[in-house]
């Protein structure tokens, strides 16, 4: 059934979502901007900086799902996770969240969402308290939540301890006794702990040996089976995302330039700096010495993106005035859904906003797609 | 074959800590050749740094080292005094950090930094006594005019920044990471190095990013004839950058030899659970495959093969002292495995698991391990190096093929 945040009835909280209608989570037209620090002149008279860290963001995640977000450093995905679980404020656009309007959620409503959206933090050495035992960390939501008290909290503990992989004796361990992928196992526990329905995971294993990520990629796989999770993953690297996810979106300067599924972001990418990115990933099993990046220096400020396709002043295919004049809106690709299609025979279609399974791109290249690109294929 | 650029022999870095002897580093070996790039791959902890702090002489009081040789050009490194130390760090050997932004120093032009590398390795003919610098650095500034100072501006330029006169007034602050990174490589070519040890130069930086460095890096081996030890925890970072590579578990090599042996056909466990673990671009596993375990602890580290808790093919031999052996590969680069599933006498199965351990496998193991204990004077028991171990004579020839048979089909 589905719980209606805005009321105060708490109880059905936890219960699991709707199967039917819609997305569990939808944000549309998500802006957030930061005022930068000005001196006290520029506060009394000059004109007030924003840091435009996301700038028009439509996604939505499914139940069970995967959504992975990438991009560089300061493309605002940290930004933007936080605001998927309202950690911050967006300055403009709504978020919903099992068919609930929670973009002016506060107290109450609030507080229950958090026991249905949940984070995954990036270092797990400071996203939990050096003071606290890994037990207290994991035990704090359940009393906050009034989920589960004493010896009860105590059973449920060492459940979930079980469940992420450690062990009861580590109850009352401190972070510091703990290695790298043990507090990452512990920052899950304490996720898992409300029994969410989605959970937002920040550059999860990142700070992780690769050993160690496959181990906690495994984990967070198999606990979406189990439990019916969704996650939004959000990571900057591409093999990882493609590993974990169902479906992508890049991110560019605030923006997402594609989205779809993850066959047709890595199958069939469209945006040229999505092929870009995919082009730089060093390969384990790729032909040697093969750097040549097709990205040329580096993402311009987010104060003041440039005009038209934030893009444009990297773009190795760039295709002249069109390109700084209008900013591309996101379309439709025709003939996705997985099946590698040559560049020249995709159509444009319009979107229909609703179905975000499709794979879908912000470029002015999709207009003139019969043409030869200057970049050959990423993935050959 | 001509001497190696950097030769090291039986490298043994220690830690005393509260709770007995750390061993960082475990007796590894390794050669790098003129206009060679070495990597050396593996996770955090397992002695990847310090092994480059200890070829360096850059861990002070802090850990014991012990080498049978550190040769750098023929010189002994451990032998020299710290002032002939310091003018080769910096000058023949420098260094790259993985954070630029700690490794240079904020509140001194990037200009300024790389000029005071050029005085100090350079023959610019400027003073650079103590009172000299200081006057530059807080008085005066480097004079534009000066031979460093344009040959500062010179290499901003060869690392691919653009308007490097201007450039080189600005602070650290005001650089991009990437850009950053590149004046740190600018600072490391300023002592016209014939090594550059690089820990982890790419690590800070997005994928883009990191292609542009490592480019760089390539390019300017390339072009200046410098070796690169290439220091990561990023296997597709050493598959598309090194030459030859060394993987490194819990202080000591596993594995040493030519990227594409080690990645087409690697035959030490670890190095495959390595590789397997690794979510790759273009593969449809639902399941990673994850290497069961954790790390040993390696304050006073048992002997034996460090890495026998977590394979899956341990068997009786594996708590025995490692040894080397030489496995047979494609190129002509040797292929060195640390693994006594590569001893001849021992049998292994299709499936890589070791069945009944005999006499004879036992007797060969004691004879290598003789062999290796005679020291460096030994001419067998020079590591790494083909030409030397061919004239070692025929106890130490390659592993025979039943040794390796059983690898094919793991992977």
């Amino acid at each position: 059934m589905s719980t209606d945040l805005s009321e105060t009835s708490g109880a059905t909280a936890g219960d699991p979502p709707d199967a039917d209608d819609g997305p569990l989570l939808r944000a549309t037209g998500i802006q957030k901007y930061f005022a930068t620090e000005t001196g006290l002149l520029d506060r009394f008279f000059g004109e007030p900086q924003y840091v435009k860290a996301v700038d028009g963001v439509d996604l939505a995640v499914g139940e069970r799902e995967t959504l992975g977000l990438v991009g560089e450093s300061g493309c605002g995905k940290t930004t933007l996770g936080r605001v998927l679980s309202r950690l911050y404020d967006p300055s403009a656009g709504t978020l919903e969240f099992d068919g609930d309007d929670i973009t002016g959620l506060s107290g109450d409503g609030l507080k229950r969402l958090r026991k249905r959206v949940q984070v995954i933090f990036q270092d797990p050495m400071s996203s939990l308290n050096p003071r606290k035992t890994a037990g207290e960390i994991v035990g704090k939501p359940l009393e906050v939540h009034d989920i589960a008290a004493g010896d009860a909290k105590r059973d449920r503990l060492v459940d979930l301890f079980d469940e992420v992989g450690l062990q009861e004796s580590h109850l009352d361990r401190y972070p510091h006794e703990f290695s790298g992928g043990q507090r990452q196992r512990i920052g899950i526990a304490r996720a898992l702990a409300v029994e969410p329905d989605l959970i937002i995971a920040d550059e999860p294993v990142s700070a992780l040996d690769v050993s160690v990520q496959a181990q906690i990629i495994n984990l967070m796989k198999r606990l979406q089976d189990k439990y019916g999770l969704s996650y939004v993953f959000i990571a900057h690297d591409l093999s990882v995302v493609k590993h974990i996810s169902d479906r992508v979106a890049v991110m560019y300067l605030g923006q997402i330039v594609e989205r779809g599924r993850k066959e047709d972001i890595f199958g069939n990418p469209q945006h040229p700096y999505t092929r870009s990115l995919l082009h730089s990933i060093p390969r384990v099993d790729g032909d040697r010495k093969r750097h040549e990046s097709l990205l040329e220096g580096n993402p311009p400020s987010p104060i003041d993106p440039p005009s038209g396709c934030r893009f444009r002043t990297r773009c190795p295919e760039y295709l002249g005035d069109e390109c700084a004049d209008a900013e591309p809106q996101l379309q439709a690709v025709a003939g996705a859904s997985g099946t590698v299609e040559p560049p020249d025979r995709v159509e444009t279609v319009s979107t229909d906003g609703e179905s975000s399974d499709e794979h879908a791109v912000a470029c002015h290249w999709l207009d003139k797609s019969g043409e030869r690109r200057a970049s050959q294929d990423p993935m050959s | 074959m001509t001497d190696p650029l950097l030769d090291v022999r039986g490298l043994k870095t220690s830690f005393e800590t509260g709770q007995g002897t750390l061993t960082a580093v475990d007796g590894i070996s390794f050669n790098i050749e003129s206009g060679e790039v070495f990597g050396v791959v593996g996770e955090s902890g397992s002695g990847k740094s310090v092994t480059a702090l200890s070829v360096m002489r850059l861990l002070d009081d802090a850990g014991t080292v012990e080498a049978d040789a550190v040769r750098f050009d023929g010189t002994d490194l451990l032998s020299l005094t710290e002032s002939e130390m310091r003018s080769i760090r910096g000058g023949e050997i420098s260094m790259i950090f993985q954070d630029p932004m700690t490794s240079l120093n904020p509140v001194m032009t990037i200009g300024e930094q790389i000029a005071e590398v050029v005085r100090h390795h350079g023959d610019a003919g400027e003073r650079t006594g103590f009172w000299s610098e200081m006057t530059r650095k807080y008085v005066t500034g480097t004079s534009t005019d000066s031979h460093s100072w344009q040959r500062a501006v010179e290499l901003l330029e060869t690392v691919g920044i653009p308007e490097p006169e201007k450039r080189a007034t600005e602070y650290p602050h005001q650089l991009s990471g990437g850009m950053r990174q590149r004046v740190v490589i600018a600072q490391a070519l300023a002592g016209d190095p014939s090594l550059i040890i690089a820990d982890e130069p790419t690590t800070a930086l997005d994928v883009s990013i990191e292609a542009q460095i490592l480019n760089e890096l390539l390019e300017l081996s390339d072009e200046f004839g410098i070796s690169v030890l290439l220091i990561t925890h990023d296997l597709g970072v050493v598959r598309e950058t090194c030459d030859r590579v060394a993987v490194m578990y819990a202080s000591e090599f596993m594995e040493t030899g030519h990227v594409d042996d080690i990645f087409e056909d690697p035959h030490h466990p670890y190095t495959e659970g390595l590789l397997a673990s690794i979510p790759r671009i273009d593969d449809d596993r639902e399941w990673l495959s994850v290497i069961e375990g954790t790390v040993p602890d390696l304050i006073d580290k048992p002997s034996g093969c460090p890495f026998r808790d977590r394979c899956e093919y341990a068997f009786e031999l594996c708590d025995r002292p490692l040894v080397e052996y030489e496995v047979d590969a494609p190129g002509t680069e040797s292929h060195i495995v640390r693994c006594h599933r590569e001893n001849e006498h021992v049998p292994v199965d299709e499936s890589g698991h070791v069945g009944e351990v005999t006499d004879e496998a036992v007797a060969a193991l004691e004879r290598r391990l003789d062999v290796e204990a005679r020291g460096p004077d030994a001419p067998t028991a020079a590591p790494v190096d083909a030409s030397a171990r061919t004239d070692g004579g025929d106890r130490l020839g390659p592993a025979e093929a039943d040794a390796d048979g059983g690898d094919g089909d793991e992977y």
